[in-house]
This record gives structure tokens, sequence and C-alpha cells, in this order.
């Protein structure tokens, strides 16, 4: 398995996008709120311009010039329409060529003004207050005098502001559902968009650990690239571990046969000889064999298992019939050594679990065989498989010469070997075998000292 | 016992010859599965020793094909591979029994009497000498008042002067044949082996022998 650990994994693609059309979404809720606000503060703003042109020329409306004089009736009613609106103020200022008239002498305006059809309007501080202002001027003939009437009517904007309040707020709302709404429809698109990874990552990441089969979902043009490179990696992965197999096989063809022929002629030499010398040379030469042997039939068991653990091949088999095959198989080994080797089982032939038969293989004959190599001649080997709660258990013990020169956690080290070794043929990768095929069968491996010198090898495996 | 051995490798083969010669058996060596075909089909073997790969074939179609012929010969076949599931593959086409190579001797014997035991059933084999019958395969020893079971090494030992019964074994050949050479022996194991034997021989005519200086031998009493 990939560590991820290995990796350095940034911002995904579907935050990084989500993210991107988050701040976007943002920026145009923004944008819209301001663009809104700002249309509305002109709508108000020309809606008060509006009541105050209508008011100065109601004003207007109520000016006459009779006989020179310049008579003014103010409309009050206007005045009260415009202050009853939001208790707003309502200042003006009527001037005759530059002379006042009525309203507020004090009240600040020297700019320009405007004439009825196109009154001038602006903002203007007051009182500590700002108002909103019309101002025009008017001529008026009197015998056939000009005229000059300036006339400026001001307003404070309690209503207009208080409507700009209560506009922007409910612009406000609106501009967060939209957001709120932009955030939900970025984020289905970014899983939209990201589906056809997920769903080829899925068609990946669901295989068993044996599928070598090419990837075939359907992918995006963009990531046909990756898909392809995937492919091909697959292909030369499934065509290395074929030639690591063959290899396999074929190193224990060349490597053996030829042993065989150094042993078998040294084996025949030796009942052959009678000088001491060379009796005790072809027995050093049988030994190298041994050694030779035995070293190349761990490596070649460590290899088979690293290939199957990368390729396990599961299949469902009986537990009983698996250990009770191998015990046989070493049965005339131990006779050789004058070993009782006995097998017991509480399981039932029919009780089987679903594991791959060669790793379990390499597991139990590297234990058997260490078992039945460190035992002391004339013991017993006992192999039992016995079943507690849900796990069934398949322990070795044999009866070792110094077994309290054992630590068991350092056996289990590659290349590593007890201290009571002495004069016994071994690589020391064993048990290191047996703890990697163990823990690739999701078996679980221990071995402990148990009392009169023996030693318990315990393969939990689960059912 | 007589034997068949086929084996392409032709040192291996003669050094099996060889071997199986001293034990005094009747060897044949076939080289090819066609020539293993033409002994099997002029006479009986005892015993088949059968490498898998042959230059003109695979000896599992071999095996079958003897297996559907009903011919019963007991097979031990000897691979460079060492899987169970091999062995278990090859059970299945009636394979007796698997011997991975390289093998001892004594490791090769030891399965052939395993198959052999097998394949008797009640007709096993006895050899006689003096009061006393060995059973090899039942690994017992019979004297005319009792049946004395035999451990493994007392049974070879045994076996090795009733096959040749008053000839002198020195320690070096009885060593050579009861251990497995890997295995670092003391100089007094076969004196172990041969005391413990001679109790067992208590009351009977057979007794071993020490020639000093020179080794044992198997001879009666009277």
């Amino acid at each position: 398995m990939v560590d991820p650990a290995r990796f350095n994994p940034g911002l995904s693609i579907r935050n990084r996008l989500l993210l991107q059309l988050g701040v976007v979404a943002f920026v145009i809720s923004i944008s819209l709120f301001l663009l809104a606000r700002q249309v509305i503060v002109q709508a108000v703003t020309a809606t008060q311009d509006g009541l105050l042109n209508a008011a100065v020329q109601s004003i207007v409306d109520k000016i006459t010039v009779i006989d020179g004089t310049v008579s003014l009736d103010l409309p009050y009613d206007t005045f009260s329409l415009l202050g009853a609106v939001g208790e707003d103020r309502i200042f003006y200022r009527i001037a005759e060529n530059d002379r006042f008239l009525t309203g507020y002498e004090d009240f600040p305006y020297d700019g320009v003004f405007g004439d009825l059809r196109a009154p001038v309007f602006g903002n203007i501080e007051y009182l500590g207050e700002t108002f909103r202002f019309a101002a025009i001027e008017n001529i008026l003939f009197s015998d056939d005098k000009p005229q000059r009437l300036t006339i400026i009517i001001a307003q404070s904007q309690n209503f207009q502001a208080s409507v700009q309040t209560r506009i922007s707020n409910n612009l406000l709302l609106v501009t967060l559902a939209f957001l709120l709404i932009a955030i939900l429809v970025a984020y289905l698109t970014a899983n939209l968009t990201i589906r056809p990874i997920d769903r080829f990552t899925m068609d990946v990441k669901q295989r068993g650990p044996t599928d070598l089969r090419k990837v075939s979902a359907d992918v995006p043009i963009e990531l046909l690239p990756l898909a392809q490179s995937l492919n091909g990696f697959i292909s030369r992965f499934r065509s290395a571990l074929r030639q690591t197999e063959t290899f396999i096989a074929e190193a224990a063809h060349h490597i053996r046969t030829p042993l065989s022929v150094v042993k078998s002629e040294s084996e025949l030499a030796l009942r052959k000889s009678k000088n001491p010398e060379n009796r005790e040379h072809l027995r050093n030469i049988i030994q190298a064999v041994d050694w030779t042997n035995r070293s190349a039939t761990q490596l070649l068991d460590h290899a088979m298992v690293l290939y199957r653990i990368e390729r396990p091949e599961k299949a469902k088999l009986s537990l009983q019939q698996t250990a009770g095959d191998l015990v046989s198989q070493f049965q005339p080994v131990a006779a050789l050594r004058d070993l009782d080797l006995r097998f017991s089982s509480d399981v039932s032939i029919e009780e089987q679990v679903l594991l791959d038969r060669t790793l379990l293989e390499a597991a139990l004959r590297n234990l058997l065989d260490n078992a039945l190599k460190y035992a002391k001649p004339e013991s017993g080997v006992n192999v039992s498989l016995t079943r507690a709660d849900k796990r069934f258990e398949i322990a070795i013990t044999n009866w070792v010469s110094r077994p309290e020169s054992l630590n068991p956690s350092k056996l289990l080290k590659k290349f590593k070997r007890g201290e009571n070794t002495e004069n016994i043929v071994g690589s020391g990768l064993g048990l290191s075998i047996v703890t990697e095929a163990a823990h690739a069968i999701g078996a679980e491996f221990t071995i402990r000292k148990i009392k009169r010198g023996a030693i318990c090898a315990v393969l939990s495996i689960a059912c | 016992m007589k034997v068949l051995i086929v084996e392409d490798t032709a040192k291996l083969a003669a050094s099996l010859r060889s071997f199986l010669e001293m034990e005094n058996n009747d060897v044949e060596v076939a080289e090819e599965l066609s020539e293993a075909r033409h002994f099997v089909s002029i006479t009986h073997f005892d015993m088949i020793l059968l490498d898998i790969m042959l230059p003109d074939g695979d000896s599992r179609d071999f095996l079958r094909s003897l297996r559907a012929g009903n011919v019963n010969t007991p097979v031990i076949v000897m691979t460079a591979r060492s899987e169970i599931s091999d062995r278990v593959d090859l059970l299945d086409i009636g394979a007796d029994d698997y011997i991975v190579k390289p093998f001892e001797f004594a490791e090769l014997e030891a399965r052939c009497r395993a198959v052999l035991r097998r394949h008797s059933g009640q007709n096993q084999l006895a050899l006689k000498y003096g009061d006393l019958t060995l059973h090899p395969l039942l690994a017992l020893l019979e004297t005319d008042e009792a049946q004395v079971p035999l451990r493994n090494r007392e049974l070879r030992l045994l076996e090795i002067f009733f096959n040749s019964p008053e000839i002198i074994f020195s320690k070096e050949q009885l060593t050579d044949r009861l251990f497995p050479i890997s295995e670092v022996v003391t100089e007094n194991a076969i004196e172990v082996y041969v005391g413990r034997l001679r109790k067992k021989l208590i009351n009977s005519q057979v007794e071993i022998e020490t020639i000093r200086g020179i080794g044992y031998r198997l001879k009666t009493n009277g």
C-alpha cells in the first residue's frame, strides 16, 4: 500500500475549486450589494429631489407681484407634508434681488441656483446635520422691471436614511441568501467536476490486491494520460511478477539439481571411503551443500513470500488438512532424527479459512523445519490445531537444548540465530519468513518458552 | 526390490543407482519418458523414482497414464520445487510421496520405507535371522516370546545387520547410514544404539558382537 505520508498533498482539487468558486461568488455578491445599494440611494435621493422640486414649484406658484410688490403666500401644507414624513426638519430661504424676504436668513447657501425646469439640488451641512436642498431663481417682471427671486428649500434626511437602511438591510439578506446559494452551487459544481476523478479513484481503490486488470473506467479526456500511465504501470508490474514467479521456479531447479548431484556423489564417496581424512573432507562438502541448499531454499522462500504478499491467491482451505499434509511430509525427516512428530486437531476438516495457501505453507514449513532441526534427539515435536474464540491456533512445540539461552524476540530478526545452534546448518532467515508470511495472511505469530525446556511457536489465524 | 529411476540428470541418476544397488536393490534407469514407458511395459517394478520435468515431456502425464492403466507401483516424485501445494497436486494425480532435491539417501530410504509400508498393508515384508523376525515396515522385532517395538534408528541399525548378517560393519559405515551427514554425532553414538539393541536381544539366540578395533556384526549364539 502506498504510504500517504510520502506524498505532500496540497489543497484538494475539490476544495481548490470550491474556494475559487466561493471567492467569485463572494465578490459578485458584494459587488451586486454595493451596486444595488447605490441604485437605491440614487432612487431615494431622486424621490427626495422630486419632493423638494414640487415644494419649490408650489412656493413659486404662491408668489405674486402686484404693483411692484412681491407677495408670497407660503404653502404650509407642502411644508407639513415634507416634515411629516419621517419627522424631517424643513428650512427655506426666499430672497428678492438678494434681499432676504422670509425663511431662515442664516441658511448658509451661496451657490448657484437653477431655474424652474432644472433646480439645483445638493447636500449641505447645517446645524450639525446634512440637508438636501433644492435651489432655484425665478425672474418676475414688475412694471417691466425684472425682479430676481431666489428660493432655497432644504429637508433633513431622516426619512431617506431610514428608507435606505431598511432597503439596505433587506438587500443584505438577499445578498447573503444569494451567497449561500452560490456556495451551494459551487459545492455541487465542484463535486460534479471531481466525480470522474472519484470514479476513477474508486475503480483503482476498490480492487483486490491481486486484481491487476487494466483500469477501464470512463475518464475525462484530461485524465486519459494518467489512466494510460497507470495501465502501463499495471502491465509492467504484472509482467514483472510473472517473471519473478518463473524466475523463482527456474532458480529452484537450477540451484537444487546440481546440488543434488554434488550431494549424492559425495554421499556415495563417503560410504565407499575408508580414509578418515577423506571422509572428513567429504562430510564437510556435504555439510556445505546442505548449507547452500538451505540458504538457497530460504532465500527462494523469502522471495516467494514477498512475491505472494504483492499478489496473494486466496482460496478456501482446511487448516486441518493443510497442517496434516505438512506433518505427513515431514514424518520421514523426523524419523531420521528419531523424533516423534505428532499432530492433533480439534478442528474438523470441513472448517475452512480463506487465505493464500502458499504463504500459509511457507510459514508452517519453516516452523516445522526449525522445530525438527533444533529439537533434542529422540524428543518429540507436537503440532496442534485448536480453535479458541474466533481464531484458529496452530501451535508447534519442541524441546530444545539450552532453552535458557534463547531470546524469542531476537529469533524473529532476519539472519539472527539462537545461541544453541552450534553444528546446526541454518541461515537465520526461517523465522523472519514465518513472520512475513504470517503478517501477509493476517495471522499473529508468537514464540514463547514453556515449561521443561520446551519452545512453543503459535500461528493464530482469524476464523 | 526392483526400482526404476526416471531422471534426466545422468550423474544424479548414476548416483542413485549406485546407492540403491549398494542396498541390494535391482535398478533400471530411464533418462526419458519413452524409455520409462518401455520399462514399465515389459517388467514390474516395486518402486518408481520419478523426476518431474524430462526432455520429452511432463512426468505428471506419465504418472496419470500409469494410474489410468491400473499400474499401482509406488511412485516417489523427485523435484526441485518445495511447495506443499505442488505435493498435493502430485498426490492427487497418483504419486505416493514427494522428495525435494537435494536429499539425503537416508531420507529417500525413509520415504521408500513409508510408502512401501502403506502399500504392503497386511503383507508386510519380514526379515528373519536366527530366532528373530524383523518387520521393518512395522518397526517391530519379534522373538519367540514377544514383539518389541523399535525406535527409528534402532530399526535402521538392525535392518543393516539383518540384511548382511555375519558381515562386519565399521563404526563409520554405521554412522553414515544411521545419521544425517549434516548432523554432528559423537564417536560413541553408535555404541549407544548398539547397547540399546543388545538389551532388546537378551533371551534371543542372536547377538551383536563387537570386533575390537574393527566394528560390529550380527551373529547367532549357537
